[in-house]
């Protein structure tokens, strides 16, 4: 599903996002990557989403080779990974039901296919009663379900999760944590950044552990271990 | 591509209306930049209609030595009217120049006595000739600096000296006018165009986060960038309708003073600014739309990067 073949990222030349990483995701797998900051967490889910080109090596999404993925197939490949950031990144002028139908109006969706799609992924995050608020009426929490919401409307089969409770509570962190392991029980491979300890450990999935932007470990069951 | 057509024009609609207070303040500094070279332009326009009318109004009067016959300034005229460069010639006998003489004293009864005492009419008759421009005089000038006329011609008259000291003076002054009015207007011009631009940045500067976001949803350039530049387009069109409405106001309200300026003349500056209007003011009203659109596409494709 996620293959990286000794990707190396650079910035500037000399500074170190990741180096010489090698690694695989299956199909349907939960991995976290953790890592103190400056790791190179963040550096590998801006790979996979085509953000972050890498210096070195190849990257491997599906069958689709995107090293050097053309600028304008960048936006197709986009649409096919769900992504949650840790500072949201809702678009402020628009309501809940308009952020969520964004990402299908941007693929040429139809009104009515997106009149049907929104409203159940809404559901399925909790939202349904607030389609019409702005982001800026909303709690963190429920902020970070909208991204969520929007990031599921493709059905993608990867959805990538850069410190998705970074900015909440432990109530809400958990929460989100219970929504992914859920649309990963739907068998969507999900791909958790994250340097929450306590998270890490209860989930008792799959952790790649970063240091310096080079894997130090790779545990199938594991345990955060810095 | 219909679809994608409609939402892009649905989004800027939206945009613009739940971001009213950033579009009224981006409008409110396209109406004043439009406004203002506006105005250098009408002023331009003013400004050539008044030297237009000063140079119709340069004529010069070829007076005859008295006891010439009439023959001899009748030659004149006809000679001076088959030039290209003269737009009327008249003649005025001896008779007729005595009479007007006379009305123009009609208050001062010694001069009016003076000439009662003369035996002959002191007067000779002259020739009006008015050319179709300032710098066609001295080429005029050569016909009755012709020996067959010059002994017959009044010498102050002849010589064109005080007369052409004054066309070359009007000349020199209406062609820097000219010059400066333009140069004005050019650099105004050149403000306003980078009020407008950097107005139209710091707008998408505004949008920056917004635009980085669609990208990473899937959006496509032309998707991103779609709404903004209708937003722009939208914004351009309103801001030019206003200063309109704020120029022809203004023509509206000055249009007494103006009657005032070219009293005496056949022109109806008021009347006039407003018949051609866009004819006169379509560079700043059309320039501040183009410019909008292409401000804010080169400042939206600094933030596509993403």
């Amino acid at each position: 599903m996620i293959t990286f073949n000794k990707v190396t990222k650079l910035y500037q030349k000399e500074i170190v996002g990741v180096r010489d990483v090698s690694l695989t995701i299956d199909p349907g797998e939960f991995v976290s990557i953790v890592g103190q900051s400056g790791s190179g967490k963040t550096t590998m889910a801006k790979l996979i989403i085509a953000e972050e080109r890498p210096t070195a090596g190849q990257m491997i999404i599906g069958d689709w080779d995107i090293t050097d993925i053309a600028h304008r197939d960048i936006p197709f490949l986009r649409r096919q990974i769900g992504v949650v950031f840790q500072d949201f990144k809702l678009l402020p002028r628009k309501t809940v039901f308009e952020n969520v139908a964004f990402a299908l109006e941007v693929s040429g969706t139809t009104n009515e296919q997106i009149r049907i799609i929104v409203p159940q992924v809404l559901k399925i995050v909790g939202l349904e009663t607030k389609a019409d608020r702005f982001p800026h009426q909303l709690s963190g929490g429920e902020q970070q379900r909208v991204v969520i919401a929007r990031s599921l409307v493709h059905r993608p089969k990867i959805l990538v999760a850069d410190e998705p409770t970074g900015n909440l509570d432990s109530i809400n962190a958990q929460e989100i944590i219970d929504l992914l392991k859920r649309i990963n029980s739907f068998g969507t491979t999900v791909v958790l950044v994250t340097h929450n300890r306590e998270i890490v450990n209860t989930l008792r999935k799959r952790v790649i552990t970063l240091d310096h932007g080079q894997v130090i470990a790779d545990q199938k069951s594991g345990k955060y271990i810095l | 591509m219909l679809t994608s057509l409609v939402r892009v024009s649905r989004f800027a609609v939206q945009n613009f209306w739940r971001d009213i207070w950033l579009s009224s303040v981006t409008i409110v500094i396209f109406v004043l930049a439009i406004t203002l070279v506006g105005v250098l332009s009408g002023v331009k326009v003013i400004t050539d209609q008044a030297i237009q009318v000063l140079r119709s109004k340069v004529d010069v009067t070829i007076t005859f030595k008295s006891g010439t016959p009439e023959q001899t300034a009748l030659d004149l005229k006809t000679k001076l009217e088959t030039l290209p460069e003269t737009t009327a010639v008249s003649y005025t006998s001896a008779d007729e120049n005595l009479e007007i003489f006379k009305q123009l004293h009609a208050n001062d009864p010694t001069v009016l006595e003076s000439t009662a005492a003369l035996d002959r009419n002191p007067f000779g008759p002259s020739v009006k000739v008015a050319a179709r421009s300032l710098e066609a005089y001295p080429r005029i000038a050569k016909v009755f600096e012709d020996e067959s006329f010059a002994s017959v011609i009044e010498v102050g008259s002849r010589s064109l000296e005080s007369n052409q000291l004054a066309i070359q003076k009007l000349s020199s002054f209406t062609r820097n006018l000219n010059r400066f009015s333009l140069a004005l207007t050019i650099v105004f011009a050149l403000i306003a165009t980078l009020v407008v631009v950097n107005t139209m940045r710091i707008a998408m500067y505004a949008h920056r986060e917004e635009i980085g976001i669609m990208k990473l949803v899937g959006a496509t350039n032309w998707f991103v960038r779609g709404p903004f530049l209708v937003e722009s387009i939208l914004i351009g069109v309103l801001a030019a309708l206003l200063a309109s409405l704020i120029l022809l106001g203004g023509i509206s309200l000055l249009s007494g003073w103006f009657d005032t300026l070219f009293q005496g003349y056949d022109v109806r500056m008021a009347t006039y600014l407003t018949s051609h209007f866009f004819a006169i003011f379509w560079g700043p009203l059309l320039g501040a739309v183009v410019l909008s659109i292409i401000s804010a596409g080169i400042a939206v494709g600094r933030y596509l990067k993403v």
